[in-house]
C-alpha cells in the first residue's frame, strides 16, 4: 500500500507490526521446528536434554515409525482413497456444474439450490444410516467404503466453484463455437475443459485436504478392519509408541513434511478459491 | 442475443435446431446424474432415514419399533447428554470467536508490514488449516505432556516451573486446551480473507482518518472493520461449521477424557450407537446437533447482516 502522506505514527505503527508478527511467527514455528529436531534424537538423547540438537542424526526414528509403526502402508492407504476420490469429483463435478450453468436444464437454479443445501448437512446426521447400508452391502472396511461417500460429499462445493467459474464464460465464445457446427460435447472438450485449468487446481486442493484428514467416518467404517488410513492409523500408532517420543515425532513428520511442500506451491490456488466467492471485486 | 439467433436460423434449418435442442438435454442430463447419484446416496438418503430413525427404538438387529418422541424426550431428560451438547457449543462457539478475532488483527498486522516478511507470515498462519487435525492434535498432545511436552519445559526454563501443569489431565484446562488447538487451525481462514478485504480498500479511506488525526489501531476499528463487516460474518460461519465437527480433535487429544469431561455430541453418538446399540437414540443426537448447527449459522449470519458499503 502505498501511501503519499508519510508520517511518524505509519512508521511506528509499521514497526510495532513487524515486531508482533514476528514473535507470533516465532511461537508459530519453533513448535514445528522442535518436533522435527526431536524426530532426528534418540529417545534417550532427548530424555537428558529436550533443547539440544542431535550428536548424531537418528535417522532410524524414521525408519521404525515407516516399518513397525507402518506409517508408509497408511500414507499409501490415503494416498489410494484421496487420488481417487479426487479425480472421480473433480470429473464428475466439472460435467455436472458445465450442465446447470450452461445446458439450460430445466430446474437448473433449484437442482443447484438443492445440491447446494446438502452442505449444511452435518456428518453426524449421515453417518450412521450410511454405516448400516454399507455394511449391508458387505463393504464397510474397504477402499470403496471411503471413496463413495467422498465423492458425495466432495461434490457440492465443488459444483459451486465450477458453476461461479462456467458463469465467468464470455456468451460469445460458445455461440462462436456453435455456429461453426460443433455440437454440445465438443464445446465443452475441446474449448472449456482447457480453460477450467485455474478452478480444477483450486478445487483439487480442497478436495484433497478435505479428505486427506477425514477421520469420523473412517473410524466407523473401518473399525473392525485391518485398512487404516492416515489418521487413523496415527490415532493407533500413538497407542502402540506412546511416550517413544522420537519415533513419534517422525511419524508427525512424516505426513507433516510433503504436505507443508504441497501446501507452499498451491497456496494461490487455495487463497483465490477461498476469497473468490467472499470477497467483492 | 438476437442477431446470432438471427445468423444461427440462416445456417440451420428448424428441424435440426430442434434436434440440437434434443442433443443438448439429453447430454445435460447426461452430465448431471452421476453427481446426482453420488450426493443422493451420501447425503440425502442417509439424512432422511437418520430423521426416521431418530424416531424408532432400534438395537441393530431386531425389528425396528416406533417410538416417536421417546429419543427426543430421553435427550433433554439426560443430564450428561445435555452436558456432551454443552460441550459441543462451547469448543464451537469459544473457539470461533477466538479465531475469528485472531484472525483479523493477524490480517490488519500483516496488511501494515507488507513486503516479504508479510507473504511469509500469511503462509505461515494459514499453514495449520491445511494440516490433518489428527498430526495438529498429536503435535499438541506432545506441546503439552506434562514431563516431557515443550511447554512446561519452557515453563521451567523461564523460571516459571509453578505453572507448569498437566494440562490435558487436569479438567479446569483440558477443554481450553482443545479451544486453543482449534484456533491455531482456523484463524488462518479468518486471516486470509480478511486481508484480500482490507487490501480492497481504497487507499483514501485511511487518509482520510489519518488527516483526523486517527492512528492505525483508530483506523482499523473506526473503518476498517465495520466495512469488512460482511467478509469477516463469510469467515465466522465457515469457521464456526468447522468447529461444530469436535469429533477428530477430541479423539485425537482426549478421547473425550478425563473421564467424560470433553466429550462432546459427535463422540458420545458414536458410542452410543456402537457400543450400545441405541441406534435410534444416537439417530436424535445427530438430528439435534444438526438443529443447533443450523441454528447457530443462522444466528450467526443475523449478527454480521445488515449495511453493506460501497465504495
Amino acid at each position: 500500500m502505498s501511501s503519499k502522506i508519510k508520517s511518524s505514527s505509519k512508521d511506528d505503527s509499521s514497526t510495532i507490526s513487524a515486531f508482533i508478527v514476528t514473535f507470533l511467527l516465532i511461537i508459530t514455528i519453533y513448535p514445528v521446528a522442535f518436533v522435527m529436531i526431536t524426530s532426528i534424537k534418540t529417545t534417550s538423547e532427548f530424555y537428558m536434554n529436550i533443547w539440544l540438537l542431535p550428536k548424531k542424526l537418528a535417522l532410524n526414528n524414521y525408519v521404525l515409525a515407516w516399518v513397525s509403526g507402518h506409517i508408509g502402508e497408511y500414507v499409501l492407504n490415503s494416498a489410494i482413497v484421496v487420488c481417487i476420490t479426487v479425480v472421480s469429483i473433480l470429473v464428475i463435478g466439472a460435467i455436472a456444474a458445465y450442465s446447470l450453468a450452461r445446458l439450460k436444464l430445466p430446474f437448473s437454479n433449484l437442482i443447484l439450490f438443492l445440491i447446494l443445501a446438502c452442505m449444511l448437512i452435518p456428518s453426524e446426521a449421515i453417518i450412521m444410516p450410511l454405516y448400516l447400508n454399507v455394511s449391508k452391502l458387505h463393504l464397510t472396511g474397504t477402499y470403496i467404503s471411503l471413496i463413495v461417500p467422498y465423492i458425495g460429499w466432495g461434490l457440492p462445493m465443488t459444483i459451486f466453484i465450477y458453476h461461479t467459474f462456467f458463469k465467468t464464460l464470455p456468451a460469445e465464445l460458445l455461440e462462436a463455437a456453435k455456429i461453426d457446427g460443433s455440437g454440445e460435447l465438443m464445446i465443452f472438450t475441446k474449448i472449456v475443459v482447457p480453460l477450467m485449468i485455474p478452478a480444477t487446481a483450486t478445487n483439487a486442493i480442497f478436495n484433497f485436504s478435505g479428505w486427506w484428514g477425514e477421520m469420523i467416518w473412517s473410524s466407523i467404517t473401518l473399525q473392525t478392519s485391518n485398512l487404516r488410513t492416515i489418521p487413523l492409523g496415527i490415532m493407533s500408532f500413538n497407542g502402540q509408541f506412546g511416550t517413544d517420543w522420537g519415533p513419534y515425532s517422525a511419524a508427525i513428520c512424516i505426513v507433516l513434511i510433503p504436505l507443508v511442500f504441497i501446501f507452499i506451491f498451491t497456496q494461490k490456488y487455495f487463497i483465490s478459491g477461498l476469497t473468490g466467492g467472499a470477497v467483492k471485486g | 442475443m438476437p442477431d446470432l439467433n438471427l445468423k444461427r436460423g440462416i445456417s440451420m434449418t428448424k428441424s435440426s435446431l430442434k434436434s440440437k435442442n434434443i442433443h443438448r438435454l439429453i447430454l445435460g442430463w447426461i452430465f448431471i446424474l452421476p453427481a446426482l447419484f453420488f450426493i443422493t446416496y451420501a447425503s440425502v438418503f442417509p439424512a432422511i432415514s437418520n430423521f426416521i430413525l431418530s424416531f424408532q427404538k432400534w438395537d441393530g438387529f431386531l425389528d425396528k419399533k416406533w417410538v416417536w418422541f421417546e429419543n427426543y424426550i430421553h435427550f433433554f431428560k439426560d443430564g450428561d447428554v445435555l452436558r456432551y451438547l454443552y460441550n459441543s457449543v462451547y469448543l464451537a462457539f469459544l473457539s470461533t470467536i477466538g479465531a475469528v478475532v485472531i484472525g483479523i488483527f493477524l490480517a490488519a498486522l500483516v496488511f501494515k508490514i507488507g513486503s516479504k516478511l508479510g507473504t511469509f507470515a500469511r503462509l505461515v498462519f494459514f499453514m495449520p488449516g491445511m494440516i490433518p487435525v489428527a498430526i495438529n492434535g498429536l503435535l499438541f498432545v506432545f506441546i503439552l505432556n506434562p514431563q516431557m511436552g515443550l511447554l512446561n519445559n519452557f515453563l521451567k526454563l523461564i523460571g516459571l516451573g509453578s505453572y507448569s501443569n498437566a494440562w490435558l489431565e487436569d479438567s479446569h484446562t483440558t477443554m481450553n486446551c482443545i479451544v486453543v488447538v482449534n484456533i491455531w487451525m482456523m484463524c488462518g481462514i479468518t486471516m486470509v480473507l480478511s486481508y484480500a478485504a482490507i487490501r480492497m480498500l481504497p487507499t483514501s479511506l485511511f487518509e482520510s482518518c489519518k488527516i483526523d488525526g486517527g492512528g492505525y489501531v483508530r483506523q482499523l476499528f473506526s473503518i476498517v472493520f465495520p466495512v469488512i463487516k460482511k467478509v469477516i460474518g463469510t469467515a465466522a460461519i465457515y469457521t464456526l461449521a468447522a468447529n461444530f465437527k469436535t469429533y477428530g480433535i477430541v479423539q485425537v487429544m482426549t478421547q473425550g477424557g478425563p473421564g467424560d469431561i470433553t466429550r462432546t455430541i459427535p463422540i458420545n453418538m458414536i458410542n452410543t450407537a456402537f457400543n450400545f446399540g441405541e441406534f435410534g437414540y444416537a439417530a436424535s443426537m445427530g438430528v439435534v446437533l444438526s438443529l443447533v448447527v443450523v441454528a447457530s449459522i443462522l444466528i450467526t449470519t443475523k449478527l454480521f447482516g445488515g449495511d453493506t458499503y460501497e465504495f
